[in-house]
């Protein structure tokens, strides 16, 4: 594979935890620092760029491969905020098909056209669907597509789930040359214990956080404004906890093979998690710390 | 079995079900796969025999990426659409694959359409990962009967269904089914054999009406069962294809007994049966105890082949079996596999089953025989240690297999002279 051209970073996470607002926000941000940024969202509701372009009709990659044209980069890509270049791989009606190996095909597709030559990015973000539920979600893990990953999590023990499914795939690949996790990212941070859920998950798979963001009425509205939170509220402390993030993300060179949990490991570390918080709920004193 | 799978001799389900489907006449296989499935089968048996010369037309919807990003059910569509047009008249059965099977093609949903549209269309979904060609055959005929079957008008008290012999697969399938429905008639039955005969697809349709189901193998046990449970059709399972005269009589004697047939309708043709296969016998005698002295034989084949050929050589020639390997799997049944284990071993001092090319040719290398009866993929190790070899079982590389049989009565004298000839 011939030199990179920028840094790729993939970002997963469970369906709905907040992916793209996070990656959009992040790239955002860099774009705002002055950097070249790509977004490319790996998911068949083509979704991923949304507020980076105003929800301006883009083409994805994949409806392009099906009408079966010569395709050129400018008829699969769209200039967004501060000139993120906003890319969807697309993918097949639900239940039809087989959608990962559309992303295979779309990360080929935009190498076989020279993206990356052409554009010449500092970063290149890859959104990618939900959990990986297969090896074709794996794809821009695998192959030193992209070299490092991050994983959206929230405290919910689903999210955190997921990102113990993506650490194993990251375990398996990473040792023939596939990514290595950057960290996680602690979205829609709440209740106080949050935090101490999500330190405990990273503290036992050998992982660190790359940022808490607070969950925020900010990010709503700048989402039912069409926008991400750094175009619509510039100003505001949300917007600072991205451009945080994205700092680091774009500073951090600290990549490690997580260790992920065993599904019976998971499930009792789960479960000790769940009695402490329903004792800290319930105001159960039993004269023992519950945190 | 080793770790390793060396040159097997095995297809997949696909390639199973087609070569099976191919066998039924006026039924046109539609392969929704990607290019090459079928017809890599296809080359396999050309190459080992049981397709020698034969050209490929199978239509098939040779799925691209776009396909298995977004579905193939459009692109089988068109192309039952296209296939009705080339192939008129015909009945069209779509055959699964893995392409489309892992990403989830609704075929029962464009079979169904099809159906709507007018055209007769059925469907099996054996994509090749499910397992062998064994269980292609297997499956894809259960679909037929599943699918084509009609409740019966009326009985037929003499009527019998022949299954378990494999077409493409057994070297001698055609033939054989000719002789065994050659052997019924001759008692009085109507016999379906359903593959190798003009009138395939009509057989299917009236197989409720049988009284019996005779099954020559395992693999035609899931049908026989099927068409016992849902149309109340006996099944008769035989553990090997009968050759020579006391398989014949035995089986002969066991369908006289479930039909209840009367003795003068058997008598008479089994004289003259017995009378034709003693003349041949009695030809070859001087042959056969030359052939006493050469020592005993490994026998490589599936397993109702293997029953076959080593009681043959035991009754009627005197030779020991020393070796067998086994290259399909046996039954998933504990106690049916204990069993046939069990009658293997009597009749051989080893007993193996594995369908590695390199596990069998050493077997052949280091066993104590002096005559292999198996496939080509052993010709190699027999001739190394300048033992005889006989082709009984698939793939035969130097092979034409068109009607040539080893079963029943002509077929017992014809494997006479093939053995005879080998040595």
């Amino acid at each position: 594979m011939p030199e990179k051209i920028g840094k790729h970073i993939a970002i997963y996470g469970k369906g709905g935890i907040g992916k793209s607002t996070t990656t959009s926000n992040i790239s955002a941000a860099l774009a705002e620092a002055g950097y070249k940024v790509i977004q490319i969202g790996c998911d068949p509701k083509s979704d991923s760029t949304n507020t980076l372009r105003g929800n301006n009709y883009l083409p994805t990659v994949l409806d392009s491969l099906r009408e079966g044209n010569q395709i050129h980069i400018e008829d699969i890509s769209v200039s967004g905020f501060h000139g993120v270049l906003c890319i969807e791989s697309g993918g097949p009606v639900p239940g039809v098909g087989c959608a990962g190996r559309g992303i295979n095909a779309a990360v080929s597709l935009l190498q076989e056209l020279n993206l990356f030559e052409e554009f010449q990015p500092d970063y290149v973000l890859y959104d990618v669907l939900g959990d990986v539920v297969c090896g074709g979600f794996a794809v821009p893990i695998r192959d030193g597509i992209t070299d490092r990953a991050y994983v959206v999590s929230s405290s919910d023990f689903m999210a955190i789930y997921a990102a113990n499914n993506l650490f194993k795939a990251i375990n398996k690949y990473a040792p023939t040359g596939g990514a290595k996790l950057g960290g996680v990212i602690a979205n829609s941070i709440t209740a106080g214990y949050s935090r101490s859920i999500i330190d405990d998950f990273t503290k036992k798979t050998g992982t660190t956080v790359a940022g808490y963001v607070d969950r925020s009425l900010v990010v709503q509205q700048s989402e039912l404004y069409g926008k991400t939170v750094i175009e619509a509220n510039p100003e505001s402390e949300q917007a600072d906890i991205y451009r945080r993030l994205a700092k680091h993300i774009a500073e951090n060179d600290e990549l490690v093979v997580p260790n992920p949990l065993g599904s019976a490991d998971l499930r009792d570390w789960a479960r000790e998690w769940g009695d402490k918080i329903y004792n800290l709920q319930a105001g159960v004193v039993d004269g023992r710390e519950v945190m | 079995m080793s770790n390793t799978l060396e040159i097997p001799r095995n297809g997949c389900a696909l390639h199973g079900a087609l070569q099976t489907a191919e066998a039924v006449h006026d039924l046109i296989p539609v392969v929704h796969s990607n290019p090459g499935c079928g017809v890599h089968g296809h080359l396999a048996r050309r190459a080992g025999g049981t397709a020698a010369g034969k050209g490929y037309q199978i239509p098939g919807t040779g799925l691209m990426e776009r396909h298995i990003i977004f579905g193939g059910a459009s692109r089988l569509r068109e192309q039952l659409k296209n296939v009705s047009k080339v192939f008129e008249g015909k009945t069209y059965l779509v055959l699964n694959s893995c392409a489309s099977a892992m990403v989830g093609d609704d075929v029962e949903a464009m079979t169904r359409e099809a159906v709507e549209q007018g055209l007769p269309v059925i469907a099996s979904l054996n994509a090749g990962f499910h397992g062998d060609v064994h269980y292609g055959y297997e499956h894809v005929t259960l679909d037929l009967f599943r699918q084509l079957t009609k409740p019966p008008k009326q009985k037929q008290d003499r009527l019998v269904n022949l299954l378990g012999i494999l077409p493409g697969r057994d070297l001698t399938a055609f033939g054989d089914l000719e002789e065994l429905e050659r052997i019924l008639t001759g008692i009085g039955l109507k016999v379906h054999t359903f593959f190798g005969t003009e009138k395939g697809l009509s057989q299917f349709e009236t197989a409720s009406e049988a009284a019996l189901t005779i099954t020559c193998s395992d693999w035609g046990r899931l049908a026989a069962e099927y068409l016992s449970a849902e149309y109340d059709v006996p099944a008769l399972h035989l553990s090997s294809v009968p050759m020579g005269i006391l398989k014949v009589k035995e089986l002969v004697e066991q369908v006289k007994i479930r039909l209840g047939l009367p003795e003068e309708d058997v008598g008479g043709f089994l004289s003259r049966e017995t009378e034709y296969f003693d003349r041949y016998l009695s030809f070859a005698s001087p042959l056969i105890q030359k052939s006493r002295y050469g020592g005993p034989v490994m026998i490589v084949a599936d397993v109702h082949r293997a029953f076959q050929y080593a009681e043959f050589l035991r009754i009627y020639l005197g030779v020991p079996v020393q070796t067998i390997a086994v290259t399909d799997s046996f039954t998933e049944d504990k106690n049916l596999r204990e069993e046939k284990l069990l009658r293997l071993k009597k009749l051989a001092a080893q007993v193996y089953e594995s369908q590695d090319e390199k596990e069998i040719s050493d077997l052949v290398r280091h066993a104590e025989i002096s005559r292999v009866l198996g496939s080509s993929l052993e010709q190699r190790a027999a001739r190394e240690r300048k033992l005889s070899w006989m082709g009984v079982s698939y793939p035969d590389f130097s092979g034409l297999y068109l009607n040539k049989s080893h079963a029943g009565i002509r077929g017992a004298v014809s494997f006479l002279e093939d053995y005879l000839q080998s040595l």
